[in-house]
C-alpha cells in the first residue's frame, strides 16, 4: 500500500473503459501530429537535400526563380561576371532539366536530369551505392537514385537506356536523392545534361559560388547582387528556404499538412476534454468529500490537473510507440520521415498543455459545486 | 473540558428562491459538550442539514455565532476553514461518501493523508481505526464490495483515525436495516463515552433517541430542546 494514497491516478486505473477511451483520443492525436510533421518534414527534406548537400555558399538563379526544381536557364557565360567579383573563390554550374526516359517494357517518363561538374563533384550525388561519379564524364554516363527504379525498373552498372532519344549508360548508383515532384533523378555530367535538352545549350540554370577564405558570405552577396542584376543571388540557407516555401505555400500542401495537424490537435483536445470533465462531473461528490474533510480547493484543482497530467503523459507515451511502428512501416515503403527530438518534445507540450486546458474547464465545474451536495443521498 | 465543544449562538440560514425568501434555519441556540451524542430529529426539510453544515463549517450562517472549542469560527475567512475542519471535525455521511477506486484502508487514509500525517504513523492508525470499527479483515476490499453497513463503518472508522474531537453524522442509518442501524449508532456512542468525542447525529430515525444522551428537535427551521418522540408522531419515520 502507498502512502501517500495517489487519489488521481487510482481514480483514473478505477474506470478502465473511460482510461481507454482517453488514451486511444491522446495517443490517435500524439501519433497524427508526429506522423504527419514527419511526412511533412522528410518532403521539405526532399525539396532542398540537393541544395544542401551541395558545397556552395551562394546560388546564383535566373530572375524570379522560387524553387530548385523548375529553374529557368540563364546564359552561362554569366559565370565570368561572379568569377570576377572580389571574395569569390571559385563558381561551378549546375544544370537542371526536364527531359524524357523511355522505358523498357514501353511508354516513357518524366525525368530530373541534374548536370553537374564531375571533376569537382559539386552538385552531383552525395551518397553513392555502386560506381563513380567521376564516370559520368565518358560515354553520357549517368548516375540513377535508387528511389527511381519503381518507376524506370530495375537498373544495374553498364545498363544501357535512352534519354529525349539519346543512348545513356548507367555507371552508377546513388541514394537519398528523391524529389518531392516525384520524378527520378538522373545525375550526369554538365555537358551530357545540356545534350539532353536541347533549351539547356549554351545555358546554365544554377550557379554555384564558392567564399574565398577570409571574406564574409553576406558581403559576397552584396556585391553579386550588384553585378548580377539579371539573376537572384541567395545564400545556401535562403534558397532552401525559398524552395520549401514554395512547396508549403504554392502547392496547398503547407495548407494540408497544417490542416491535418490542426485536426489532431482538435481531436486530441475534444476527446481529452470530454473524458476529463465528464470524470469531473462523475466524481463531484468525491470532491465535495474531499473539501468536507478538510482539503483546500487546491488540492482538489490539484488532483484533477494529476489526473489530466497524467493521461497525457500515458497517452503520449501510448502515441510514441505506435509512432515509432508507424514510422518504420513508412520508412519500409521507401519515403523519408524526419522526426528531430524538437518534434517530440513539442508534440508533448501540446499534449500535455491540451490536458492541463481540459482540465481547468472540469476545474471550473468543480468550483460550481454546492457545498450541500455532500449531504444528498 | 469545562465550555462546549461546539456552540451555535442565534445562528439563522435564509436562502433567496427567485423573489421568494426562505429561512431555513431560524435563530438556532446550543451547545454540544464533550463525551456526549445529541441527536437533532425532526421531519424531512426541516433544515438540520443545513444546521449540520453550519456546524461542519461547510455553510456560513446568514447571521448569527458558531463558536469551535471556543474560537468564533464565523469570523474566520473563507481560506482557513478547510484547515478547521481537517483539524476538528469529522463527517459520516448518508451515502458513505467513500471513494470508490480507494480500498477500504485508502478511504481511511485521506484524512490523515490531508492532515498530512506521517508515512510511519499513518497506516498503523488506518488500521487501528478499521479494527475499531469490526474491519480488520476487510481493509483491502473496494466499497463496492462491502455492505452498506461495512462502508459505514469504514466512513466512521474515517472519523476516527483523524481523530477529530468533533464528529457530525448525517443520517447515518438510513440506508442501513434497523440491526446494523442499531451498531451504527451504538459505535458513534462509544465513540464518545469512550474517546470523549462530541457526537451529533441528524436523524428522523425515532429509533436512535433510546441510544442518545440528548434530543435537540427541530422543525421549520426552529431548533428546540426535544423530548422522546412517540413512534407516530407525524412527518417522522418510525
Amino acid at each position: 500500500m502507498a502512502y501517500p494514497v495517489s487519489i488521481a491516478r487510482k481514480n483514473l486505473f478505477h474506470d478502465r473503459v473511460r482510461l481507454v477511451i482517453t488514451l486511444v483520443g491522446i495517443s490517435f492525436s500524439v501519433v497524427l501530429i508526429l506522423i504527419q510533421v514527419g511526412v511533412y518534414l522528410g518532403m521539405m527534406y526532399n525539396t532542398a537535400s540537393i541544395i544542401e548537400h551541395t558545397d556552395g555558399d551562394i546560388w546564383i538563379t535566373a530572375r524570379n526563380n522560387r524553387n530548385f526544381d523548375f529553374s529557368l536557364p540563364f546564359p552561362e557565360a554569366r559565370e565570368n561576371k561572379a568569377k570576377a567579383v572580389i571574395g569569390v573563390e571559385s563558381v561551378k554550374k549546375l544544370i537542371l532539366v526536364w527531359s524524357l526516359m523511355k522505358l523498357p517494357g514501353g511508354g516513357s517518363e518524366n525525368v530530373e536530369v541534374v548536370g553537374f561538374d564531375p571533376d569537382s563533384g559539386v552538385g552531383g550525388p552525395w551518397e553513392m551505392e555502386a560506381g563513380s561519379l567521376a564516370d559520368v564524364k565518358y560515354n553520357r554516363g549517368v548516375i540513377v537514385d535508387e528511389s527511381s527504379f519503381s518507376k524506370l525498373g530495375e537498373m544495374k552498372i553498364g545498363d544501357h537506356r535512352e534519354i529525349f532519344g539519346k543512348k545513356v549508360r548507367v555507371v552508377g548508383i546513388c541514394r537519398g536523392a528523391r524529389r518531392i515532384t516525384t520524378a527520378p533523378v538522373i545525375f550526369t555530367s554538365y555537358k551530357t545534361a545540356q545534350q539532353l535538352n536541347p533549351m539547356a545549350r549554351g545555358a546554365t540554370v544554377f550557379l554555384m559560388v564558392k567564399v574565398a577564405p577570409g571574406h564574409r558570405a553576406e558581403e559576397v552577396i552584396a556585391r553579386l547582387r550588384k553585378v548580377m542584376r539579371w539573376e537572384d543571388v541567395y545564400s545556401r540557407d535562403e534558397f532552401a528556404w525559398r524552395t520549401q516555401l514554395y512547396w508549403t505555400l504554392n502547392t496547398g500542401m503547407g495548407v494540408g499538412f497544417g490542416f491535418t495537424i490542426l485536426m489532431g490537435i482538435i481531436v486530441g483536445a475534444v476527446i481529452v476534454s470530454q473524458t476529463i470533465y465528464s470524470a469531473t462531473i462523475e466524481h463531484l461528490r468525491e470532491f465535495g468529500t474531499l473539501k468536507a474533510l478538510g482539503a483546500s480547493n487546491r488540492t482538489v484543482y490539484g488532483l484533477i490537473l494529476r489526473q489530466a497530467i497524467l493521461s497525457g503523459v500515458m497517452g503520449f507515451a501510448i502515441g510514441m510507440a505506435v509512432n515509432v511502428v508507424v514510422a518504420h512501416l513508412y520508412e519500409q515503403s521507401g519515403q523519408i520521415i524526419i522526426q528531430p527530438w524538437q518534434l517530440f518534445a513539442g508534440d508533448f507540450a501540446i499534449t500535455i498543455g491540451t490536458c492541463i486546458a481540459a482540465s481547468l474547464i472540469s476545474v471550473h465545474r468543480a468550483m460550481q459545486v454546492d457545498p450541500m451536495e455532500v449531504f444528498r443521498a | 473540558m469545562s465550555g462546549p465543544t461546539l456552540e451555535l449562538s442565534q445562528v439563522s440560514k435564509v436562502y433567496l428562491s427567485g423573489a421568494a425568501r426562505v429561512v431555513a434555519v431560524n435563530h438556532a441556540s446550543a451547545a454540544f459538550h464533550a463525551a456526549t451524542v445529541t441527536a437533532i430529529m425532526g421531519p424531512s426539510g426541516s433544515g438540520k442539514t443545513t444546521l449540520l453544515s453550519m456546524l461542519g463549517l461547510i455553510l456560513r450562517p446568514s447571521d448569527g455565532r458558531v463558536h469551535l472549542l471556543g474560537r468564533d469560527v464565523t469570523a474566520c475567512d473563507e481560506r482557513s476553514l478547510p484547515g478547521l475542519r481537517r483539524e476538528h471535525i469529522g463527517f459520516i455521511f448518508q451515502s458513505f461518501n467513500l471513494f470508490a477506486a480507494l480500498t477500504a484502508l485508502e478511504n481511511v487514509l485521506v484524512p490523515l493523508q490531508l492532515k498530512k500525517i506521517a508515512k510511519a504513523e499513518a497506516p498503523a492508525r488506518a488500521r487501528q481505526a478499521l479494527e475499531r470499527v469490526g474491519l480488520a479483515a476487510r481493509t483491502d476490499f473496494h466499497p463496492r464490495d462491502l455492505s452498506g453497513g461495512e462502508k459505514q463503518r469504514v466512513s466512521i472508522a474515517r472519523a476516527v483515525a483523524a481523530e477529530a474531537p468533533v464528529i457530525l453524522a448525517d443520517e447515518p442509518t438510513a440506508n442501513l436495516d434497523s440491526r446494523t442501524g442499531r451498531q451504527i449508532i451504538d459505535l458513534l456512542a462509544e465513540l464518545a463515552r469512550d474517546q470523549g468525542r462530541t457526537v451529533v447525529v441528524v436523524s428522523h430515525d425515532l429509533r436512535l433517541q433510546d441510544h442518545v444522551d440528548r434530543i435537540l428537535w427541530m422543525e421549520d427551521g426552529v431548533l428546540q430542546e426535544g423530548k422522546h418522540v412517540p413512534m407516530t408522531e407525524p412527518g417522522v419515520s418510525p
